[in-house]
């Protein structure tokens, strides 16, 4: 019982250290936390400026070369279809 | 300089603003962080993290509590859940257990070599006990024996009514008893 006793008092009296402190390491970079978060911020912010740079720029010949195909897809059927006629009045005529 | 001014210049990101926070709560932030993880390189990064979360997420604070006690809250919910990560990792057999650091005070007025290694060994049976409380059990137990907390303070961190904060601290000191009774009748 006297035991039991002296293990609560023990227990009640028991207190956690302070005596760990954060090192100055730690308090120089917890105050440069703004400074980094900006440089991160700038770099998100470059990085979101180059992709949609890269992602117009593709788009761009990407029509480029859409528009450059379905004109040229015009042409051909411009083409055969006045080759076409031109067979067929020959037809007429030989007939 | 009062909290509301100060939080008033940190919501418009003033830099020396922020100094001041981090020079005014950074020790007691570390202090739980350590306390409650018992791992001195986790604390660092916790602790850092807690002042990241402080300086992005300021404008989010509703000023229902004080300033202190937001900071507080954020640093244990912190280590609450890095504390759920390594019971998590605990079950994996992959990952290391890292080394566990006394955080206690150690009060000797032990005058004899035995009679100091008779203290050690029951800081690390208390030690032992607590690693094994329940994690909310814990994290009471851990703040209510950390200078200046009181229990009113302890429930605004934990988000708990202070009916709960005193149970789990009567829990724990129970369990922490029985634990030790357990030891001294072995002995």
């Amino acid at each position: 019982m006297k035991q039991k006793r002296t293990i609560e008092k023990k227990i009640d009296g028991l207190s956690f250290s302070h005596s760990h402190l954060p090192s100055p390491h730690l308090i120089d970079q917890l105050v440069s936390i703004p400074d980094l978060l900006d440089k991160k911020r700038n770099q998100k912010n470059k990085l979101f400026i180059t992709l949609s740079c890269v992602s117009v720029v593709f788009l761009f010949c990407f029509n480029i070369v859409l528009f450059q195909s379905q004109s040229n897809q015009e042409n051909d059927h411009s083409f055969s279809s006045y080759y076409s006629n031109f067979n067929e009045i020959n037809i007429y005529e030989n007939e | 300089m009062e909290d509301k001014d100060l939080l008033l210049l940190l919501i418009k990101g003033d830099r020396k603003a922020f100094e001041q926070i981090v020079h005014m709560h950074s020790n007691m932030v570390y202090s739980i962080c350590f306390n409650l993880i018992q791992n001195k390189k986790d604390a660092e990064d916790l602790t850092q993290d807690v002042f990241t979360t402080i300086y992005t997420s300021i404008s989010s604070f509703k000023q229902n509590s004080k300033l202190s006690t937001w900071i507080y809250r954020i640093a244990v919910n912190k280590s609450h859940d890095h504390l759920r990560m390594i019971n998590r990792k605990k079950r994996i057999p992959l990952f290391k257990a890292k080394p566990i650091e006394s955080v206690f005070n150690l009060q000797t007025h032990s005058s004899s070599p035995i009679e100091l290694l008779e203290e050690k060994e029951f800081y690390d049976y208390v030690f032992s006990a607590l690693n094994n409380l329940p994690q909310n059990q814990r994290i009471a137990f851990t703040l209510s024996k950390m200078e200046g907390f009181s229990y009113n303070e302890i429930s605004d961190q934990m988000n708990l009514s202070l009916s709960a904060v005193e149970s789990l601290i009567f829990r724990a000191r129970k369990k922490i008893i029985e634990e030790l009774n357990k030891y001294d009748n072995n002995k």
